[in-house]
């Protein structure tokens, strides 16, 4: 696995934990962050729950791939896409499902934030950062 | 593509996609104008467009096998059937660009995320997919700049185009431009392949 890889993935991880601390939505004039909308009760916010959950998971993860030196094993490669993947879920259901309609309908002043958007980008790099580790890989295989 | 050029595509759809956090159009952001009305049913229709799509490729592609051949001609079916009933629901509805431009910018992300492969079977391919999404990106930023009061109600017709939809335009060209490009060695490396290849073979 080559270096920039791995800063790649670690670089990810860090833009995602860090996301949680800008606004995530905003409603009826209230400016929400993504650590306080993991507090609050309602539809959306388990969404925003589970997507701190596997962003911690992805830290961890990212730190043990900084310290490994063999290349990573193809089921722990699966295991980070996957997480990626349902963190990109989570924020996309954030995204489409957020009470927009709403704003049209009932002239509201609810927007989503840009930290949303920052948490999907680090998603993707963490997973461009695991993929993009395959060819070096295999060329050291063979 | 070379190795960083990869990178270089995924980072300008990333700021592609942040661009939709901004504002777009009036005191819409992106994000809340992809989620407008007509949205679910532009959804669908790229989803039947999508299906037809894997239908054609998988009956060009694949070899002559009956399973494949089933599901090619299945999917060939499933896919105008599905696009036509869309279409029917669009006619009271309007069709909604901004969210065929959202789904554009995720497919680039997606495509350019696993040109990272390495593969070079899928790569043409790819490059092709990613050409394809950023000229209709680009084409529903020029439908959203030059319609006047596009999803917007009789009463509130300010037309005014905001940075964000001219950022993403901006990426788009970014992409078309890395895509079609070709520095000069690229260019004459390739053209002594042509010209000598058994012994580059060799």
């Amino acid at each position: 696995m080559k270096l920039y890889s791995k800063f790649i993935t670690l670089a990810g991880s860090i833009l995602t934990i860090f996301s949680f601390s800008m606004p995530w939505l905003k409603e009826y004039n209230r400016n929400m962050t993504g650590i306080k909308l993991t507090h609050i009760d309602e539809d959306y916010s388990y969404y925003a729950d589970f997507a701190f959950i596997l962003t911690l998971v992805i830290i961890f993860i990212s730190l043990h791939i900084m310290a490994r030196k063999k290349p990573l094993r193809i089921w722990f490669k699966l295991l980070v896409l996957t997480i990626c993947l349902v963190g990109f879920y989570c924020c996309l259901a954030i995204l489409a499902g957020s009470g927009m309609e709403e704003r049209f309908y009932h002239q509201l002043d609810n927007d989503v934030g840009f930290g949303v958007f920052l948490t999907v980008i680090g998603y993707i790099l963490v997973s461009a950062g695991v993929l993009s580790s395959y060819k070096f890989e295999h060329e050291n295989s063979e | 593509m070379k190795e960083y050029s990869r990178f270089i595509v995924l980072g300008i759809g990333l700021l592609a996609f942040f661009s939709f956090s901004l504002p777009w159009k009036h005191t819409f952001s992106g994000i809340v104008l992809v989620n407008g009305p007509g949205s679910y049913n532009t959804l669908i229709l790229i989803g039947s467009l999508f299906i037809l799509g894997m239908g054609i490729y998988s009956l060009k592609t694949t070899p002559v096998n009956p399973r494949s051949i089933t599901l090619g001609l299945l999917l060939c079916g499933l896919g105008p059937l599905f696009s036509v009933a869309s279409i029917i629901n669009l006619i009271n509805e309007r069709i909604n660009f901004i969210t065929i431009s959202f789904v554009s910018t995720i497919v680039v992300i997606v495509c350019s995320v696993l040109s990272l492969r390495h593969q070079k079977h899928n790569e043409i391919l790819l490059k092709r997919l990613i050409l394809a999404c950023s000229i209709v990106g680009l084409a529903c930023f020029f439908l959203l700049a030059f319609s006047r009061g596009y999803l917007l109600d009789t009463e509130q017709k300010i037309d005014n185009t905001r940075y964000g939809s001219f950022l993403s335009a901006i990426c788009y060209m970014l992409v078309i431009i890395k895509l079609i490009y070709k520095p000069e060695n690229e260019v004459q490396s390739e053209s002594i392949v042509d010209q000598n290849p058994e012994e580059n073979e060799e």
